[in-house]
């Protein structure tokens, strides 16, 4: 594999050697009880143990552990049978797999060093414990497959044999010890060296520093008139040689320096003055580890500074990885801890505990405070302490806050290699996108992330691309896409996973469901094709034909939820055959910050994450009954022309809240179901309309309601409470125990007063009231699509200014026509003849009205004022007058236009009661010119 | 709290919960605090009284006399709060009394017409000479009512 992109895989390496082991350290317990419990053992437990082994397995696989990768499969074939039921857990059984499972802890715990262990034993001895056929059939199987994926693995006993033995050979003859540059000068890199394991010892008994050093042929030696023997003179005489390849310089043509090991009392400075050599070309090295495998290593790279012939390299075959790469991981991992770092690993627990304290200590402040008043005035000195004491608590509180979080393409970021390595493996071309990759989560959750995330991937390289010939025949580019979109709302994260593959076929997995009994046959017409397809999330489930190492064996999307659950997160599968899979997960942000709105319901008070707020509506006391609906016991709330189903959450919650009575003072429990709920609305008999309003407690104490409108994913629904407070930051925090499965609360949070309070779930309160969105939903499509059509058939928007000429009789005019409208008193108009004339800006302007140009009755001037509107693009000082001025509106609706109409008007138009008529203005303003001339011309 | 009675043997804290003298092993508890605010959860087990705020910390608080069938009583200013050791969870208490440490000789078995849904949660019964110790058992509690809980969720 190519040095680029070592660094993301040596951190995927790291990670999943620490997911191998997680996965490793709940197996344990798991084979005990199994022994325990022997053939009374529960599924849960062995299907439990066999998730860790696949994940140990797929972890393994990625990256490219095959030892380990294969005992783990070796494993796995064992507990697939006990899991069918074919084979009864026995003590011998329990033997073989906890054999295997110390092997696997051994390897993993080696890892770093990269000793190899044979595992061959515990993998015959679990072969052994199936019964002789199906352990025959099993190996013959593995052995295929071991030889398809990898055809270097058969040769793999001998090779290993081979290096054994050199190792061995070397160890012992020449007593070598392997020595490798401190630091990552690019000069050393990849560098070491096998020099005398007596002298090294000797020299750093004698507190030498054991140097590797670099002499260029041209620049130290030639340029400073020195040869190779006089600089070897040189050092000798301030230490000792260890190591020099210099013979090479006369074996290869072309080379311009050779490199040698030496030992010596100087410091790195003087060393430099000594030999007259650039710092840079001399480090400090380590002494090495001492397996076979690095000595044979180290004999490859030792003759010349260029790169071993990787390929060729007999140890590709290692059951430690394919190439170099664990080799450069250890060193790398080495090199690193000697400089600075720069981040540590921090427990998150600690980090939690560590937040709650400063969240406490800032509130001991808060109340501190009012104690310490009269002296804090007293004393200057003190104000200022106490103001430090704000800022830095305030600071403390941010920056732990800040340390718990991280962005998302930490997780994300490994993938686009590990995409590219798995596509390759299999030969299909994929795309890896990733967007929102500074979406930031809490670190606990993207730790937990990992293994779904990962295992989603794994089956859409897997499952969901096709093979670049089939896409090509189904008219896709030949390069699939995964893509990875993250982002933030009302306290979760979102990941959507998707793949422009080939979708999944909702039959296909009935079918499949069915042959594996996971449904039964009277269920199978019921399903619809999105229940067919979560079916994929029953345990056991696989469509995949064959079992390979990166997917298959049906515990993948079962894991996966298990996992999201555990998350306390939800997972969503949308797929189109053909067309590709897309993956929803919501995360929650366990420790996350989240702006929040308080609200109260009754004395209880609650936080609303503030991304799932769409709006919020306060219904004023009476004005309840014109804004809200009652539709059989269900309340809904009009609001501009929408309709929004309402809750209460004193209803979902169960919460009592009482009414005082003013006289009495005494509490009484409110039964009201709704809001809109009141005595006078059942108008069922006399008595009760008798009750005066005085004494209906119902009535006096009607309090004014706040409709918090919420947003779920594409859906809104209002949920009514009886109080709004504050807008604060909250920390969500699980919900503890005993409570956990409460479907209305996403957590807890400690608010600034020190209150605990719970936040609510919107998902989980919609879902807890059975609001069915999904046909809303589509309602709600019909219903826009039919608005779309709609505005398509319908006329341009109008901005329309609507007057009364008399009594219902209106008209309007387009806003954009008017000039402007002055109001003017009846008894300011004068009249000339059949002519009016009102004054303004000391000039004579001629009032027409409505009647002198359309059949309209006569305007009625009985208001104490009435309006003159002045039209645009008239010539003519003249204007209309209108007896009221109604509204101006915005609408977009049609014209209705009938014979009836007068040429000067565009249309009718219904709004609220009113019959509009909306005149065009240019036929109008020709009339009003006309009749303006007539007029005066009359005079 | 004075420690009186003190010995080697196992010590009991000692409480009142509907004017039955109860005890909890030392050793399963963390600390006994006064009653404070308790935030209601609505929705939760009956036994669940809620969720209190101990110096940043939420903990759930429980009604250990629901689980006994013991009538609802209400907070007032002798009730406290006992926080569990191994676990977040806290229940309210009438009244703290002593430590008290039983010798052998007094502790008894649980009397056998006690009822099943009570015994579960019980230890033994200690014969002080004045009046009867009910020992209740943490692990128990706290398990058993986790079981609960989980079947419960079926019909919430």
């Amino acid at each position: 594999m190519n040095s680029e992109g070592h660094d993301s895989l040596d951190a995927m390496s790291s990670e999943f050697i620490a997911e191998i082991k997680d996965d490793l350290v709940s197996l344990e317990p798991d084979l005990l009880i199994m022994e325990e419990k022997g053939a009374d053992v529960d599924d849960d437990l062995i299907n439990h143990a066999f998730r860790s082994i696949h994940s140990i397995k797929g972890g393994a696989g990625f990256i490219n552990f095959k030892a380990l990768s294969s005992l783990s499969h070796a494993m796995e074939n064992v507990l697939m049978r006990v899991r069918e039921k074919k084979l009864v857990i026995t003590s011998e059984i329990v033997d073989a797999l906890l054999s295997g499972f110390d092997k696997m802890k051994l390897m993993v715990d080696l890892i770093g060093t990269r000793k190899a262990c044979d595992y061959e034993e515990e993998k015959s001895a679990l072969q052994a414990v199936l019964d002789p056929e199906a352990s025959k059939k099993v190996k013959g199987k593995t052995n295929q497959k071991a030889e398809r994926k990898s055809p270097a693995k058969a040769g793999k006993p001998g090779l290993k044999q081979q290096a054994e033995k050199s190792g061995k050979q070397l160890r012992e003859d020449k007593a070598l010890q392997i020595v490798k540059p401190l630091g990552d000068s690019p000069l050393f890199r990849d560098k070491v060296f096998y020099v005398d394991k007596k002298r090294l010892e000797n020299a750093l008994n004698s507190q030498k520093f054991v140097y590797a050093v670099h002499i260029r042929l041209e620049n130290d030696l030639v340029a400073r008139k020195k040869d190779v023997d006089s600089i070897i003179e040189d050092i000798k005489s301030i230490g000792d040689i260890l190591f020099s390849d210099f013979e090479n310089l006369k074996n290869e043509k072309g080379k311009d320096g050779f490199f040698c090991v030496i030992t010596t009392i100087l410091d790195l400075p003087l060393l430099s003055q000594v030999l007259e050599i650039n710092r840079i070309q001399m480090v400090l090295v380590d002494r090495q580890f001492t397996d076979y495998e690095t000595i044979l290593k180290g004999l490859s790279f030792a003759p010349g500074p260029d790169k071993p012939k990787g390929q060729s390299n007999p140890l590709e075959s290692m059951p430690f990885g394919t190439n170099e790469e664990p080799v450069k991981t250890a060193t790398e991992s080495k090199a690193s801890a000697s400089m600075t770092t720069q981040t540590i690993r921090i427990n998150v627990d600690l980090i939690s505990k560590l937040m709650n304290r400063a969240k406490e200590m800032v509130l001991a402040r808060k109340q501190l405070r009012p104690l310490l008043e009269d002296y804090v005035q007293k004393n200057s000195l003190a104000s200022s302490m106490m103001q430090e004491l704000d800022m830095v608590t305030t600071d403390i509180q941010e920056t732990i806050m800040q340390m718990r979080m991280q962005p998302i393409i930490d997780l994300m970021g490994k993938y686009k290699r590990v995409v590219r390595d798995i596509a390759r493996r299999i030969s299909k071309k994929v795309d890896f996108v990733l967007d929102g990759a500074d979406v930031e989560v809490d670190r606990n959750v993207l730790e937990k992330l990992a293994n779904p995330v990962t295992h989603l991937i794994r089956n859409c390289i897997d499952h969901g691309i096709e093979s670049p010939e089939e896409r090509l025949k189904s008219s896709k580019p030949e390069t699939g896409t995964i893509s990875v979109k993250a982002f933030h709302q009302g306290g979760h994260v979102h990941i959507l996973i998707s793949d422009d593959g080939a979708g999944i076929d909702p039959q296909l997995v009935l079918s499949k469901a069915f042959e594996k009994g996971l449904v039964s046959e009277d269920q199978i017409d019921k399903y619809t094709d999105k229940q067919k397809i979560d079916l994929i999330f029953l345990p056991g489930f696989s469509t995949s034909e064959e079992i390979t190492d990166i997917s298959g064996r049906g515990v993948g999307m079962d894991v996966v939820k298990t996992n999201i659950e555990r998350l306390r997160g939800h997972i969503q599968i949308d797929s189109v055959k053909g067309e590709g899979t897309c993956v929803h997960l919501i995360i929650p942000l366990t420790l996350a910050i989240v702006p929040s709105l308080i609200v109260g319901s009754g004395d209880a008070k609650f936080a609303i994450p503030q991304v799932n707020i769409k709006e919020v509506i306060y219904l004023e006391a009476g004005e309840i009954h014109k804004q809200v609906e009652n539709i059989a016991g269900s309340e809904v709330l009009r609001l501009r022309e929408n309709l929004f189903c309402i809750l209460r959450l004193r209803n979902i919650l169960g919460i009592k809240t009482y009414i005082q009575n003013p006289g009495t003072q005494e509490k009484r429990e409110e039964k009201r179901k709704a809001i809109t709920d009141r005595r006078q609305k059942t108008n069922a008999c006399d008595t009760l309309e008798k009750r005066s309003e005085k004494t209906d407690r119902r009535r006096t104490r009607w309090d004014p309601a706040y409709v918090v409108i919420l947003k779920l994913g594409l859906n809104v629904f209002g949920l009514c409470v009886d109080s709004l407070y504050d807008i604060e930051e909250v920390v969500i925090e699980p919900l503890p125990e005993y409570i956990k499965h409460l479907k209305c609360f996403a957590g807890t949070t400690i608010l600034g007063d020190g209150d605990v309070i719970m936040i609510l779930d919107v998902p989980g309160i919609a879902s807890f009231s059975r609001l069915r969105f999904d046909t809303i939903k589509s309602e709600e499509l019909k219903r826009n699509r039919l608005k779309e059509k709609k505005a398509r058939k319908k006329g341009k928007k109008r901005n329309l200014i609507i007057f009364s000429n008399a009594d219902k009789e209106y008209f309007a005019l387009e806003l954009k026509n008017v000039a402007r409208l002055e109001p003017v008193k009846p008894s300011d108009i004068h009249y000339t003849g059949n002519m009016k004339y009102m004054e303004y800006n000391s000039q004579a302007v001629l009032l027409f009205s409505m009647d002198e140009f359309l059949a309209a009755s006569k305007c009625e001037l009985n208001e104490e004022e009435v309006f003159a509107i002045f039209p645009k693009h008239i010539s003519a000082n003249v204007g209309i007058i209108a007896s009221k001025i109604i509204d101006t509106i915005e609408t977009d609706e049609k014209l209705n236009k009938d014979t009836a109409c007068s040429e000067s008007v565009l249309g009718k138009l219904f709004i609220k009661d009113m019959m509009v008529q909306v005149l065009d203005h240019e036929i109008f303003a020709g009339l009003i010119e006309k009749k303006a001339v007539i007029k005066t011309d009359h005079l | 709290m004075n420690l009186t009675k003190l010995n080697h043997q196992s010590r009991y804290v000692t409480f009142r919960l509907a004017r039955n003298l109860i005890g909890i092993d030392i050793l399963d508890i963390r600390e006994i605090i006064p009653h404070i605010k308790i935030t209601k959860v609505h929705q939760a087990p009956e036994f669940v009284s809620g969720l209190i705020n101990l110096r940043g910390q939420t903990l759930i608080v429980l009604d250990i006399g629901i689980l006994l069938g013991f009538e609802k009583r209400h907070i007032h200013s002798d009730s406290h709060i006992i926080i569990f050791k191994h676990k977040n969870v806290g229940f309210i208490v009438d009244q703290v009394n002593d430590v008290v440490s039983a010798d052998q000789k007094y502790i008894d078995s649980i009397p056998a017409n006690i009822e099943p849904g009570i015994q579960r949660y019980m230890e033994n019964i200690v014969n002080l000479p004045e009046e009867i110790l009910i020992i209740l058992n943490a692990d128990k509690i706290l398990s058993y009512t986790q079981t609960r809980h989980e079947t419960s969720e079926g019909y919430l």
